[in-house]
C-alpha cells in the first residue's frame, strides 16, 4: 500500500479496485465520528454534567447542596440564607460563624451561604440567581452585593465582562443579558461558535477533571476549589507583608480609580441589580441589597458626588421594591483589608458577626420585611 | 492565518470545495493562486505585494535566462535576481542586526556611535520563499531546469499557502510540473492529507504547545533554576521544536495532499540520528539539502581536501543558523553544529581504522549509546537556539553542566516524561515500519476512527488558544 500511495502521491492515477472505496470510508468514518463525539459532549453537557459549562458555579452549587443535605438532618426545613456577590463577598462573608449563632436565636436550622465569586458582579449575580431557581434552590433569604463602582458602567463594558465569558453561559442566558442592555453581538458569536468543537471550548474543564496537574494552575478550573464548604475563600495572602499590601493597594487603584474617574449611573449593571429584586418581587424571595465595606483609603478614591449618586440610586430601589439596604461600606478600619476592599480574615470575621446580627437575624424574624 | 486555527479552517474549507467543484484546470490554478495571496495579505497587504512583485521580477529574470545565450548576459541576470532576493531578506532581516552589532562593536572600541534602527516589519516566510526563488534562478541558469513560461504556474510555486511562510523548500523542477499536471479527484490522496494533517495537529497541540508551558518559564529566566528543571526544560524544548516545525509541516503536506500537491518531506525522526551528519539528513531536510546544493557544494564540498571541507562545513552551518534569526545565539548555534559536524569527521575517519570500534559502533548498545550522545549535543545546541542572548545561554548551559541549585520545572516533570515516552514509542513503531503495516490491515471504520480519536485529543491537549508556529519568525 505504502508503493500504490507513493504512486498516487506523484499524481498517477490508481487503478487498483477497493483501495479508494477504502480511503473513502476511512475519510468519512473520521468526519462522522468527530461530529459524533462533538454531539455527545454537547448531549451529555445538557444532561449529564451541566457543571463542565461552568465549573466555578458548579463547584459552589455543589457546596451548598452538601451544606443544605446536611442540615436536613435536622427536625425542620433548615432556612436558606444566600449571599450573591463578587470577591469582596467570597472573602468578606465568613458564612460558616453563622450557622450555629443564627440557629440557637432563631430556634430553627439555618443554612447560611456565600454565593460571592471572584470576577463578579451584578450580572453574574442575576444569572446565578437564575440558574439557582432553576435548580429548585429558593433562599429564603438573598442578600445581594451591590458592587458601588460598577453602578457606573453605563458607557462602557462592565468590568465584569473580563470573566462572563460565553463558554460559560447557556442560550436563555444570553437572552437575559440582552434583556439588561449587556452587548451581546459579540457573544452571541462566540457563544454559538463554543457549541461548534466543545471538546476544545472545554478542555481545561476536562483537562482539570482527569489530570489538573498536567496544566498550568491559572488554566485550571479547580481554583475555585479554594471556596471552603460555607462558600466563602480566606485570604489568600495571610502572611501579607505592609509592602505587599501596598502593592496590592495600588493595583486595586488602578482597576478602580478609573471606573470611578467616568462614572455614569447606569448601564448594564444597575439594571441587573433592579432585574434581581424583579426576581425576587415576582418569586416571593425576601431580598437584601448590601453595599461591602471600602477602607478609608478606597473611599477616598471617590469622586465628589459619586458616592451620593450611589446612595440615592440604592434608595430608589429601597423604595421601589421595600428592600432593606444594608450600609456597610464604613464598617472597617484600613487594618482590616488586604487592598482596600477585600477582607483580611479577621475583618472577614468581624464584618459577618456584625452582618448576622445586625442585618440576617432581624430579617429573618421580622415579618414587616416580606415580599 | 495559523494552520491550527479557525479562520484557516473556514478559509481552508471554502478553497478545497471550490477547488474540487471547478473542472479547469486553468481555474483551479488561478483560485489557488488567489487563494495564496489572500492567504499572505491576512496578515500583512503591503508586504503580499512585495512578495509578488520579487516573484514577478525572477520569472522576468529567469524567461532572460533563457531567451539569451551569452553567457555574460546570462550571469548578471542571475546576478541580478540574487542581488534583489539576498537584498531583500537582509534588509528587512539583519539590516538591525548588523547595525546593531557594529554600534556595540564601535562602543567597545571607544567610538560614539548611535545608528537608529530602521522601521521594518520582518515579513513572514521571508527566508522561505527567497530560497526557493534563488535555488530556482540558479537552476534556471544551470540549465537544470527550464524557466517557467506560464507566470501564474510560477507564482503559484513561490506562493502556494501550504508551504509559503515557514516551507518545505520547494525545488521548481520537483512542483512546477505538479502545477501543470491535471488534478482528478483522488480518495487515497486526500485520506494521505487527513492523515498528514490530523498527525501535524496533534503534534502542535498536544505535543508542542504543551512542552512550550515547561520551557518558556525555564528559558525566561534560567539563572532561578536548577540543573534537572534546566535540563527538563531544555528536553521539553527539544520535544517542542520537533513537533512545533515537523506538526507544522505534516498539515502543510496533508494540506497539499487534499488538494492532489505533493511537498518534500521535510523531517525523518531527527532524534534516532547516530550522528550530528545523520542528523542533517533527518532534520529540516529542504533546507539542509538546499543548503548543501547551493552554498557547500558551490564553496567547493569535499573536494577541496580535509581543511576546505572542513571550513566549507563551518562557513555553510554558520550561515545556516544565521537563516534562522537576526541573532548571535543563531550565529553561534550556527557555529556548533559545524563543530560537530567536524569533531564526526575526525571521529569516522578515526574510527574507520579501528575495525573493532566500527563493529562496537554498529552494534546495538553502540548505536543507542550513539544516538543519545547525538541527543543530548543536539539539546545543548538547542539551548543556544532558544535563548534570548548569549549570556543567557551560556549561563544555563553553566549550570547544566555544573551541578547547580534552584527552582524545580514550574509544572510536574511527569508531563514531559510522558510525552518523551509517547514519542519514543512512536518513533520506534515508526522504524520498525509498524505504523504502515497495522494501517493497512485496519478496516476503514478503525481507521477513521483512530483519525477523530487523534483529532479530539489534540483538541482537549491543547493549552492554550493561538501559540505562533517557531519557525514562522524565521
Amino acid at each position: 500500500m505504502h508503493a500504490k500511495i507513493s504512486r498516487a502521491a506523484a499524481g498517477t492515477p490508481v487503478t487498483v479496485s477497493g483501495m479508494p472505496r477504502q480511503s473513502r470510508r476511512a475519510v468519512l468514518w473520521s468526519l462522522g465520528i468527530v461530529v459524533s463525539l462533538q454531539l455527545a459532549l454537547v448531549v451529555a453537557m445538557f444532561w449529564w454534567i451541566p457543571g463542565l459549562r461552568d465549573p466555578h458555579y458548579a463547584w459552589k452549587v455543589q457546596c451548598l447542596r452538601q451544606r443544605m443535605q446536611h442540615a436536613m438532618g435536622s427536625a425542620s426545613k433548615p432556612k436558606l440564607v444566600v449571599m450573591l456577590g463578587s470577591s469582596r463577598t467570597a472573602l468578606g462573608f465568613h458564612a460558616d460563624l453563622l450557622d450555629e449563632p443564627l440557629t440557637q436565636q432563631l430556634g430553627q436550622s439555618v443554612v447560611v451561604f456565600n454565593f460571592g465569586m471572584t470576577g463578579a458582579g451584578p450580572v453574574t449575580e442575576r444569572l446565578n440567581l437564575k440558574r439557582l431557581l432553576a435548580e429548585g434552590i429558593r433562599p429564603d433569604l438573598l442578600l445581594v452585593e451591590v458592587l458601588a463602582p460598577s453602578l457606573g458602567d453605563a458607557e462602557r463594558l462592565p468590568v465584569e465582562a473580563r470573566l462572563l465569558n460565553a463558554e460559560r453561559l447557556w442560550l436563555d442566558e444570553v437572552g437575559i443579558l440582552e434583556k439588561i442592555d449587556y452587548p451581546t453581538q459579540r457573544l452571541r458569536k462566540r457563544w454559538w461558535q463554543s457549541w461548534l468543537a466543545p471538546w476544545y471550548t472545554h478542555r481545561f474543564a476536562i483537562m482539570t477533571q482527569v489530570d489538573r496537574e498536567c496544566l498550568p494552575a491559572g488554566i485550571r478550573t479547580d481554583w475555585s476549589e479554594v471556596y471552603g464548604p460555607s462558600g466563602w475563600a480566606p485570604n489568600p495572602f495571610p502572611g501579607a507583608t505592609p509592602e505587599f499590601r501596598q502593592r496590592a493597594l495600588e493595583h486595586a487603584r488602578n482597576e478602580y480609580a478609573g471606573l470611578l474617574e467616568g462614572f455614569r449611573l447606569g448601564g448594564p449593571t444597575s439594571k441587573a441589580v433592579r432585574e434581581i429584586l424583579e426576581v425576587c418581587r415576582a418569586e416571593r424571595i425576601r431580598a437584601a441589597l448590601v453595599l461591602m465595606p471600602e477602607s478609608p483609603t478606597f473611599r477616598s478614591w471617590y469622586p465628589d458626588g459619586v458616592w451620593e449618586q450611589i446612595i440615592a440610586h440604592v434608595e430608589d430601589l429601597r423604595r421601589e421594591y421595600a428592600v432593606p439596604i444594608v450600609n456597610g461600606q464604613c464598617w472597617m478600619d484600613e487594618p482590616d483589608f488586604l487592598d482596600g476592599h477585600h477582607l483580611v480574615e479577621e475583618g472577614a470575621d468581624r464584618f459577618t458577626e456584625r452582618l448576622g446580627q445586625d442585618a440576617i437575624v432581624p430579617m429573618l424574624q421580622d415579618p414587616a420585611i416580606s415580599p | 492565518m495559523l494552520f491550527s486555527s479557525k479562520e484557516f479552517a473556514i478559509f481552508f474549507t471554502i478553497i478545497f470545495c471550490l477547488h474540487w467543484l471547478l473542472p479547469w484546470a486553468r481555474v483551479r490554478v488561478y483560485l489557488l493562486l488567489v487563494a495564496s495571496f489572500y492567504f499572505y495579505a491576512a496578515w500583512n497587504k503591503e508586504l503580499a505585494l512585495l512578495v509578488c512583485i520579487s516573484t514577478v521580477m525572477d520569472y522576468f529574470v529567469a524567461r532572460g535566462m533563457d531567451r539569451y545565450t551569452s553567457q555574460p548576459v546570462r550571469r548578471l541576470l542571475l546576478v541580478l535576481s540574487l542581488v534583489a532576493n539576498l537584498g531583500l531578506l537582509f534588509y528587512f532581516k539583519y539590516a538591525n542586526f548588523f547595525l546593531d552589532s557594529l554600534r556595540q562593536t564601535l562602543q567597545a572600541m571607544g567610538a560614539e556611535a548611535s545608528f537608529r534602527p530602521l522601521q521594518v516589519i520582518l515579513p513572514i516566510g521571508i527566508s522561505f520563499y527567497t530560497f526557493e526563488a534563488i535555488n530556482y534562478t540558479i537552476d534556471v541558469y544551470r540549465k537544470k531546469t527550464p524557466a517557467e513560461k506560464n507566470l501564474a504556474n510560477f507564482m503559484l510555486f513561490i506562493l502556494f499557502f501550504p508551504h509559503l511562510v515557514a516551507g518545505p523548500i520547494v525545488r521548481a523542477r520537483d512542483f512546477l510540473p505538479q502545477v501543470r499536471r491535471p488534478k482528478r479527484w483522488d480518495w487515497i490522496r486526500l485520506q494521505l492529507g487527513v492523515q498528514f494533517f490530523v498527525m501535524g495537529l496533534f503534534k502542535k497541540w498536544a505535543i508542542a504547545d504543551r512542552m512550550a508551558m515547561y520551557a518558556d518559564p525555564v528559558f525566561a529566566a534560567p539563572e532561578q533554576f536548577g540543573t534537572s528543571a534546566l535540563w527538563l526544560g531544555t528536553l521539553a524544548y527539544a520535544l517542542q521544536i520537533y513537533c512545533d516545525f515537523s506538526g507544522y509541516t505534516d498539515m502543510a503536506i496533508g494540506t497539499a495532499h487534499m488538494l492532489v500537491y505533493k511537498l518534500a518531506q521535510n523531517f525523518n525522526m531527527p532524534y534516532l540520528a547516530c550522528n550530528v551528519s545523520d542528523f542533517w539528513r533527518r532534520w529540516h531536510i529542504s533546507l539542509s539539502s538546499w543548503l548543501r546544493d547551493y552554498l557547500f557544494i558551490p564553496l567547493g564540498g569535499s573536494r577541496g581536501g580535509e581543511w576546505a571541507t572542513c571550513r566549507n562545513l563551518m562557513l555553510t552551518m554558520v550561515l545556516g543558523g544565521l537563516w534562522h534569526g537576526a541573532n548571535w545565539t543563531f550565529v553561534i548555534w550556527g557555529f556548533l553544529h559545524g563543530l560537530l559536524l567536524i569533531l564526526h569527521r575526525i571521529w569516522r575517519s578515526f574510527s574507520q581504522r579501528v575495525p573493532a570500534l566500527e563493529t562496537a559502533q554498529q552494534s546495538p548498545p553502540g548505536v543507542a549509546l550513539r544516538m543519545a550522545i547525538t541527543f543530548v549535543c543536539v539539546c545543548l545546541c538547542w539551548v543556544f537556539f532558544r535563548a534570548q542572548t548569549l549570556p543567557a545561554a551560556l549561563t544555563m548551559v553553566e549550570r547544566m553542566v555544573v551541578p547547580s541549585l534552584g527552582n524545580s520545572i514550574p509544572m510536574h516533570p511527569r508531563g514531559i516524561l510522558f510525552t518523551v515516552a509517547v514519542v519514543a514509542l512512536c518513533h520506534v513503531l515508526a522504524a520498525h515500519g509498524i505504523w504502515k503495516r497495522v494501517s493497512i490491515q485496519l478496516p476503514a471504520p478503525v481507521l477513521g476512527a483512530s483519525y477523530a480519536m487523534v483529532m479530539t485529543l489534540a483538541m482537549v491537549l491543547s493549552p492554550e488558544a493561538g501559540k505562533a508556529f517557531i519557525y514562522f519568525q524565521f
